[in-house]
């Protein structure tokens, strides 16, 4: 287990060392931090409050500031959970990609390291950089919007922690793919198409456009083994505005990360088999 | 006991999508020797790597076996005794010299990986540039790194594919002593080079493989050595005039002659000979053919 750690922390130092990722990190703090100045956001402060964004009301002049800002905090959740995840599957398509290359995993393997470690500890990399670029998104908003409006709420980091529990989904089938082709072009495709899937083929509104009987039925079975990304965003959300948390919410999380170990496994499966 | 046994070993490519299944090796028999230096030599695309990958446990066989000090190559106790160069090794560009043989000295389970990678980093000529990202490095330089990385825990096998490939004579020298003194030290040594040169210094057994089966494996000594041809060398001060009329020719140095033809009976018969006519004898040996000699032999048959 300890090579696990290990091999999870060079992928750190790797990635820590990649200029083209901290720049990127970079444009993006740089566009989020003009974007946040520029905001118009007002907040009415006393007893009760009202907010201000872009000079029209919430509709709700007359609250707390913290539940003024309610649809904000909401807003900001969703744009982290869904840049996040974009940003995530682009900036790790070839982290796996690279470390299968020729003349560097016969290396690895000839290492003594279990297969399986191996693989674990990209994965477990990959999470951790997930984790640190959630964290630094929600810092950021939460910074940003404390500073505009002068409510401090951690309510952000639910939309981070969110992303993290969906991209748990969403590097497993990069990994997995990762493993069977050695591609990072392939992984990132993957990476969007589960993302794509996960957000809108598993709607039920979707589902509802076929004529009931078979179509629908084979539908309803093909996406049946996605994970709801809709529903993980909506839960960074509800928890971000405090809004009320229903249990297909918390099955959809639990069902995001028993799909992510399923590919994890398929993974290893392969991995321990196959011929580098 | 041999550090290498392989048996009967298989290895096809091509699953059950492909149209024809390619086999790199065909029943190679191989056994190596723990404390020997032994050099596989081939034309390319001989199976050299995919025998080299399956003592490492890198491809499973699809017949046959490989054990490493008696047990399976996959095994994590086994190959913690092997240190292995690949032929083009691949390595992070963001780290530096003394991250990436730190790195590779942790999961290797060395107990002082910071010291061992420094130690190792000066043995290899490398310790200035430690802290240099290896994105700059030359193929030279990394491959001087590479070696370094098998060296680290100081390992009972050293596995190398093409040890000297793109380093400069001088370097070569002081990678042949490196290996000399791993030598020393006991360990086993499996080289796979094309500098037939290189092996020829420093292997004492060699395996010549083509076209996936061994065709000869053995001692240096008997593949190269003709037991008919014998290199001779006088005391130039003694009676070295009778020796041509008992079949000596003269070589081109003063007191060098070479018998030819000769069985080693009848060599101790002229050589007794030679010595009650005044001859001293100084120094005598069979004489060797190079790896290329032995090598274009080996594969003839094939050609023709």
């Amino acid at each position: 287990m300890r090579n696990v750690w290990f091999i999870a922390g060079d992928l750190l130092q790797e990635a820590s060392r990649r200029r083209w990722l901290l720049g990127m990190g970079l444009a993006i703090t740089l566009g989020g931090a003009l974007l946040g100045f520029a905001l118009q956001l007002d907040v009415a402060d006393g007893v009760l409050a009202g907010a201000r964004l872009f000079g029209g009301s919430f509709g709700n002049d007359l609250t707390t500031p913290e539940a003024a800002l309610r649809p904000v905090f909401a807003t900001a959740a969703t744009s982290v959970f869904g840049f996040g995840l974009l940003f995530g599957v682009l900036s790790c398509s070839d982290f796996a990609p690279t470390l299968f290359a020729e003349g560097r995993i016969e290396h690895l393997l000839a290492l003594p390291i279990r297969r399986a470690e191996l693989l674990l500890g990209v994965y477990a990399g990959v999470l951790a950089i997930a984790v640190c670029g959630a964290t630094y998104a929600g810092a950021v908003f939460t910074l940003l919007l404390g500073l505009k409006s002068g409510v401090w709420s951690w309510a952000i980091f639910a939309g981070g922690g969110m992303a993290c529990v969906a991209f748990t989904a969403v590097y497993a089938v990069m990994l997995a793919s990762a493993v069977f082709v050695r591609s990072s072009t392939l992984s990132a495709a993957l990476g969007f198409a589960l993302l794509f899937a996960g957000s809108a083929l598993t709607r039920p509104e979707l589902a509802a456009l076929f004529e009931s009987g078979p179509h629908r039925t084979l539908f309803t079975a093909a996406v049946a083994c996605l994970p709801r990304f809709w529903l993980l965003g909506r839960l960074g959300t509800a928890a971000a505005s405090g809004g009320v948390l229903d249990t297909d919410m918390l099955r959809a999380t639990l069902g995001t990360l028993v799909f992510g170990g399923g590919c994890v496994m398929l993974a290893i499966w392969e991995f321990e088999r196959k011929d580098h | 006991m041999d550090a290498i046994a392989v048996t009967a070993l298989v290895k096809d490519y091509g699953g059950w999508l492909a149209r024809s299944k390619k086999r790199a090796l065909d029943h190679v028999t191989l056994r190596v020797p723990a404390g020997s230096a032994f050099g596989l030599i081939g034309p390319n695309g001989a199976g050299k790597t995919t025998l080299l990958k399956a003592l490492l446990g890198v491809i499973e066989p699809s017949e046959g076996h490989v054990r490493v000090f008696e047990r399976e190559p996959r095994d994590v106790n086994v190959r913690r005794r092997i240190g292995y160069l690949p032929e083009r090794l691949n390595m992070p560009s963001a780290f530096t010299a003394l991250a990436f043989l730190r790195s590779v000295a942790r999961l290797k389970g060395v107990a002082q990986p910071t010291e061992d990678a420094e130690r190792q980093l000066e043995r290899v000529g490398l310790h200035a540039e430690r802290g240099l990202r290896l994105g700059t490095f030359s193929k030279g330089m990394r491959q001087r790194l590479g070696l370094a990385s098998a060296l680290l825990g100081g390992p009972d096998l050293l596995v190398l594919d093409e040890p000297t490939d793109g380093i400069d004579p001088k370097g070569r020298a002081d990678v042949r002593a490196i290996l000399q003194e791993e030598r020393a030290r006991g360990a086993t040594l499996f080289l796979n080079s094309h500098l037939l040169s290189e092996t020829e210094r420093i292997c004492d057994r060699v395996g010549f493989l083509v076209a996936g089966k061994v065709l000869r494996e053995g001692a240096m000594l008997e593949l190269c050595g003709d037991t008919s041809r014998f290199n001779l060398r006088f005391a130039v001060d003694s009676q070295t005039g009778g020796l041509a009329a008992l079949g000596f020719m003269p070589g081109d140095q003063a007191g060098a002659y070479t018998c030819v033809g000769c069985s080693v009976a009848e060599l101790n018969s002229k050589l007794a000979q030679a010595r009650e006519s005044g001859a001293m004898l100084v120094e005598l040996a069979p004489q060797m053919r190079d790896l290329e000699a032995v090598l274009l032999e080996v594969m003839e048959p094939r050609r023709a």
